[in-house]
Formats: structure tokens, C-alpha cells, sequence
């Protein structure tokens, strides 16, 4: 029997134990991108790695003739149109639905955490104090302890309930606001009926939640004066969450003691690479103190990206066993 | 009448604090022990003694009249305890007080230090702040639930590492020769250092600092680490080896380390410049050597908690 046919482009940048595996398990073809696919290859394919940036939509597709799965080792697969896919008798395999495997990639979550701990213990300013020359203890305190910190979570899903259970660790008074979730896996979490009680009840708010619909930005300036004087605001979920202007405007005049930002809230927007050094909320970074910003690296680890990598193709290889 | 004691305005603080000294002494205010005359000393009965001053033979002999000594840190590096104690001054510190009064900062730094190590969160900070945007420049090796923590003395601050490693699902062991049984439940107990070092992503210090715990953490032990882990210490300076520590940093034995603590600090002529420090000198030219001017119990709450708690003892002490 022959190995199903499968390209994977190397714009994916996968590990090496996750191309061995393709090698093992597929007649592997590998292109660096999409750019350089040809008509009378896709016609002869099985399988695809789709890589993210490129856009899998009903012509692309329909330029297969044989193709059966495509795979993409991210949680969701926004650059395929999986619905017409299907329709075509096509399968998109990727992580969403995987919810027992996921709940295995702990590196977002940790880095709630990590942002958390630098911006209220002032990790890094202390640190240039130090590459400076300085050593002096009495110049970096904190407001708080975190055992006596309250911790609010904004959508207690799986990245959520993670956040929960380190600010239990930690003996936080963890308080959630998620109007789907009545049950949580984590026990003494207490429910807030809404975002406005959440965040005046709460020294830390992680933000964990999908963007809601349309326009607006969750955290605007209205939701940001119903904080907490002297809490933190933490977003490794959606940069648009958030509102720059408001956010900025609450780090200088409260009432944020800090905040720490690995999704920028221009982030996926025209442009926003190309004037990095103009930007609103780096200039603030760079002048004071109280917020770190991460350059978008919540989930980067690389035995996170091995292993769902390997996850994917393993339900690749089982789909093609299974319709042999 | 109320026992004179000395407050020095060097120790800041709270207001709170200082109303309640005012209330329980006849207190003296000086700015700092540099401001200390023979006549008064002679004539205390209490002090309050701050970290960066040394409180040694000399000192001490000229306090004839002296009881008790009191300190709000949690140990007393600056208090030559045994000369004291031998002429019967009573010399107070935290260190047993702070598990029932739920101090946590420490072990809480221990912890961040440790993920914005892991995380290479001022490095990446710095270059965002410098405009670069790059996702893929900042992968950590390995995500913390897939770790494995190993624990080097399990006293108060030891465990509650132990129970945040729990919490963040990894693999904890422990190496204290003192304490056979494991304090925590899933947490391992390990024989010996080697062993330890050895089977650990990251190894985190907490033991007492001792004639036998200097430099414990030398080149002989590095060479035992598993290559690519990283090392934590909030503990004391002198725990750990600088020169080995370069070394294993340089040779990538280690992937990195974390020090909110240097051997130097208490040492009687350290000034707090440390430009010339060889850990800062290797600390400006890589991005694997996080250091942070021990910081670790630094909050407001805590100092307001442990001031007064000091400040309850020493009243204790000079009644009787």
C-alpha cells in the first residue's frame, strides 16, 4: 500500500521531529510556500499542511482533485474555508475540537503570569537598575503581595481555567465573569454576573476571552475608570480587546498601577509593523515604568509547537488509515 | 517609664509603625548609625537595627545598658548575634515569624523571576520597546507544565516554590537532608544534590547560608546540571559560585539563571555600585542572566506586617 501523498511547505517552519514523522508516515513533498504549487501537483495530492498566512479558499480548493485532508497545527483554521471544504468531501483537521489535548498547552496561560509577576514586582526596570550599576533594595517595591491580591478572569474557557488554578496556587481570591460557564472545573472560584463587578472587585484582571462582536472595544475607557485604583490589567488573549488610547491614558492618571500586554491592540492592523517606533502605546512603554509589552510570544514554546504539530499529523495518518 | 529605644529614619517606616514606636518608647530619632554617639548608645535599651548597618563587638560593647536588638528582616546578617548573646542581649529576627503572618513576597519573586527568565520577558520587552515586532525570536524551550522543578532546602520559603510548581502541574522534587519526610503531597523527596540537579529543568535555592552552604552550588555541582536548565537564586549570594556560574552560563550548560541575590551585598565596605560587578558586566552583554537588587520581600504590605511585628517583639522583650 502506498503512502498518501502530502505537501508541506516550509513557510511552516516545523520542528524536525515533526517532519520525520511526515517522512515516516507520507510520500512527503516539500515546497518552501503555496507560491510554488502547480497545477499538476495539487491534482495529485492526499494532504496538505496549510500554512497560516496563505488563504485556502473555494478556487484554491477547488484546484485539488484528490485531496482528502487538510491539516494546520493551529487551535482554529481561519484561512480555510472549512465549510466548502467539507461540502467538497474534504476533512480540516485542526485543534479546536481536540479539548482533552489542549488542555496539555499550558505556555499562554503561563505567561499571564510571567507578564503579571514583571510588571508588579517591576522585574525589568529593576533589572536595568542593576545592568546600570545600581544596587539599591529600597527602590523597587511593590504595592502588594500577591497572596493577598484578588484575581478576575475574563472568560473562564480553556486558557481561563488554567489562570484560575495558578492564582489558587498562589492563595488569590480568584472571581470569574463568563456568562457560559456555571460549573467551572476549578472549586471555590466565585461567579460575578458582570464585567463591571469583576473589575472593581479585583487587584489583577486576565483577559481570556474571544473579541465580542462588532466594533467596540471590551476594555474602553468607561470599563477602565471601573477599575480597581492600583490593579493590573494582563491581555495575552486579543489585542482589540482593548482600547490603546484608554489604556494609556489609565497607566498615566490611574486608575492602573500597571499593565502587560503581549497582544497589541493594533497588532493585526495595516501598517502597524511599519511604524512600531510611532506607536502610541511603545512610546508610553519606553518612557515609563508600568507596562511590559511582549511581542505577541504567549504560546511560543517549542515543545508546545512539537507536540501539536505532531498532534495534527497523528490525526492526519488515522484519517487515512481509517478510509483505506 | 518607657525603655529608650532609637529609630533610625534610614529604616522608613510606615507612619502607622512609627505611632505605634512613639506610643511603647521613649524614642530618639537619628537619621542612621552614622549619627550614633558613644553617650547615647550608652544609654538605650532597645534598637531597631536597619540591614545596612553592621552591628559588630565594637558596637555592641558601647551600648552598656542595651537588652535587645530587633530586626524586620528574616534573618540578621548585620547583627553579630552571638557576641550579643553573650552579653545577654537578645537579638530578633523574622525568620520564624513570618509562616504564621502568610509573608509571601519572597517565594512570589522566586517565582516571577523564574517565568520572566523562562519567558525572556526584559529581553523581550526591550526589544518591543526598541521597535522590533518578532514573534519567533522569543521561544522558550519548554512549556512550564512539561518541567521539572527541583527544590534545594524545603523550609518555608522552599515549600511554598514547591506548592506554586505543583500548581503549574510540574514534576517537584526536593533536596534537604533535614527533612526526611516531604512537607507536600506529589512532591519528591531526592537524596542527594546530584541527583537532584541532575533530573531538574530548573532548580530553585533556599537553604541557610553557613560556613558548610558556601559556594554549594560550584563547578563541580553545575557540571551535574542537566544541560539547558536554568537557576534560580533568591536565596543568599554566597550559595552559589560567580565564576562557575559564568561558566556554566558561557558554555550553555545552563540556559539560563535568575539572582535576586550577590555575595557581596552585606559585605561591610559594599557601596551598591556594582558597574564593575563580573555578573552585571555579563549580564549587559547576554540575555541569560536576569538580576534583581533583592527585591524579593520588598512590598508595602509586607514591610507594614514585619515592621510591626518587629516592633511587637521588641516591646515584648524590653517589659520583661
Amino acid at each position: 500500500m502506498s503512502k498518501p501523498k502530502v505537501i508541506y511547505y516550509g513557510v511552516s517552519e516545523y520542528q524536525p521531529e515533526s517532519i520525520q514523522m511526515m517522512e515516516d508516515n507520507f510520500d512527503l513533498v516539500r515546497l518552501n510556500t503555496p507560491d510554488e504549487d502547480t497545477l499538476e501537483l495539487l491534482s495529485s495530492v492526499d494532504g496538505i499542511i496549510a500554512p497560516l498566512k496563505f488563504l485556502y479558499d473555494k478556487e484554491k480548493i477547488d484546484s485539488f482533485s484528490k485531496l482528502k485532508i487538510i491539516g494546520t497545527a493551529c487551535t482554529g483554521a481561519p484561512h480555510v474555508d472549512v465549510e466548502y471544504a467539507n461540502s467538497k468531501g474534504i476533512k480540516v483537521m485542526y485543534l479546536r475540537h481536540e479539548k482533552e489535548f489542549l488542555k496539555t498547552i499550558t505556555p499562554t496561560a503561563e505567561m499571564s503570569f510571567a507578564l503579571l509577576f514583571a510588571v508588579s514586582r517591576r522585574i525589568p526596570w529593576a533589572f536595568k537598575a542593576v545592568c546600570g550599576g545600581t544596587w539599591n533594595r529600597n527602590d523597587w517595591p511593590s504595592q502588594r503581595m500577591l497572596s493577598r491580591m484578588d484575581l478576575g478572569i475574563v472568560g473562564l474557557g480553556r486558557l481561563g481555567i488554567m489562570v484560575a488554578r495558578y492564582g489558587k496556587a498562589f492563595e488569590m481570591k480568584v472571581r470569574y465573569f463568563d456568562p457560559f460557564v456555571d460549573e467551572p472545573e476549578v472549586d471555590n472560584l466565585e461567579r460575578v454576573s458582570s464585567l463591571e463587578e469583576l473589575v472593581s472587585k479585583s487587584d489583577v484582571i486576565s483577559l481570556h476571552t474571544h473579541l465580542p462582536e462588532g466594533d467596540g472595544h471590551m476594555i474602553d475607557a468607561e470599563m477602565l475608570s471601573k477599575f480597581k485604583t492600583g490593579s493590573y490589567l494582563i491581555n495575552t488573549a486579543r489585542g482589540p480587546l482593548i482600547d490603546e488610547q484608554a489604556l494609556i491614558e489609565a497607566l498615566k492618571n490611574g486608575p492602573l498601577a500597571g499593565a502587560g500586554i503581549d497582544v497589541h491592540p493594533l497588532e493585526f492592523e495595516k501598517g502597524f509593523f511599519d511604524n512600531l517606533n510611532d506607536d502610541p502605546l511603545i512610546q508610553y512603554a519606553k518612557e515609563h515604568d508600568n507596562l511590559v509589552l511582549a511581542p505577541h510570544i504567549g504560546g511560543c514554546s517549542v515543545d508546545a509547537w512539537r507536540i501539536t504539530q505532531e498532534h495534527v499529523i497523528g490525526m492526519m495518518i488515522d484519517a487515512f488509515e481509517s478510509r483505506k | 517609664m518607657k525603655p529608650k529605644v532609637v529609630y533610625y529614619e534610614v529604616l522608613n517606616y510606615r507612619p502607622e509603625n512609627q505611632k505605634l514606636l512613639e506610643e511603647n518608647f521613649d524614642l530618639v530619632r537619628l537619621e542612621s548609625p552614622d549619627d550614633d554617639t558613644p553617650e547615647l548608645l550608652a544609654t538605650l535599651d532597645g534598637i531597631l537595627a536597619p540591614l545596612k548597618y553592621y552591628w559588630g563587638k565594637e558596637k555592641i560593647d558601647a551600648c552598656t545598658k542595651l537588652r535587645a536588638i530587633a530586626s524586620n528582616t528574616g534573618g540578621a546578617p548585620h547583627i553579630d548575634t552571638e557576641y550579643a548573646n553573650s552579653k545577654s542581649i537578645k537579638v530578633m529576627h523574622l525568620q520564624d515569624q513570618f509562616e504564621d503572618m502568610k509573608i509571601t513576597p519572597t517565594p512570589e519573586l522566586t517565582w516571577g523571576l523564574m517565568m520572566a527568565l523562562v519567558r525572556r520577558i526584559p529581553w523581550s520587552h526591550k526589544a518591543v520597546t526598541g521597535g522590533q515586532w518578532n514573534r519567533n525570536a522569543w521561544a522558550c524551550p519548554k512549556m512550564f507544565s512539561k518541567m521539572e522543578l527541583g527544590i534545594i532546602g524545603i523550609g518555608r520559603v522552599g515549600q511554598y516554590v514547591a506548592r506554586y510548581g505543583v500548581g503549574f502541574g510540574m514534576k517537584v522534587r526536593y533536596y534537604d537532608p533535614f527533612v526526611e519526610k516531604s512537607p507536600i503531597e506529589g512532591v519528591i523527596r531526592v537524596e542527594s544534590l546530584e541527583e537532584l540537579v541532575s533530573n531538574s529543568d530548573v532548580v530553585s535555592l533556599h537553604v541557610m547560608l553557613s560556613e558548610k552552604t558556601k559556594n554549594l552550588i560550584n563547578k563541580a555541582v553545575l557540571d551535574k546540571f542537566r544541560p539547558g536548565s536554568y537557576l534560580i537564586n533568591t536565596g543568599r549570594g554566597p550559595l552559589l559560585e560567580t565564576s562557575a556560574l559564568l561558566e556554566a552560563l558561557e558554555s550553555g550548560r545552563l540556559a539560563g539563571a535568575a539572582l535576586d541575590v550577590i555575595p557581596e551585598e552585606f559585605d561591610h565596605d559594599f557601596t551598591g555600585d556594582i558597574s564593575d560587578h563580573p555578573l552585571v558586566k555579563y549580564a549587559n552583554k547576554h540575555e541569560n542572566l536576569l538580576i534583581t537588587p533583592h527585591i524579593a520581600g520588598s512590598t508595602f504590605d509586607a514591610w507594614r506586617l514585619t515592621q510591626e511585628r518587629a516592633i511587637r517583639m521588641l516591646i515584648d522583650a524590653l517589659k520583661s
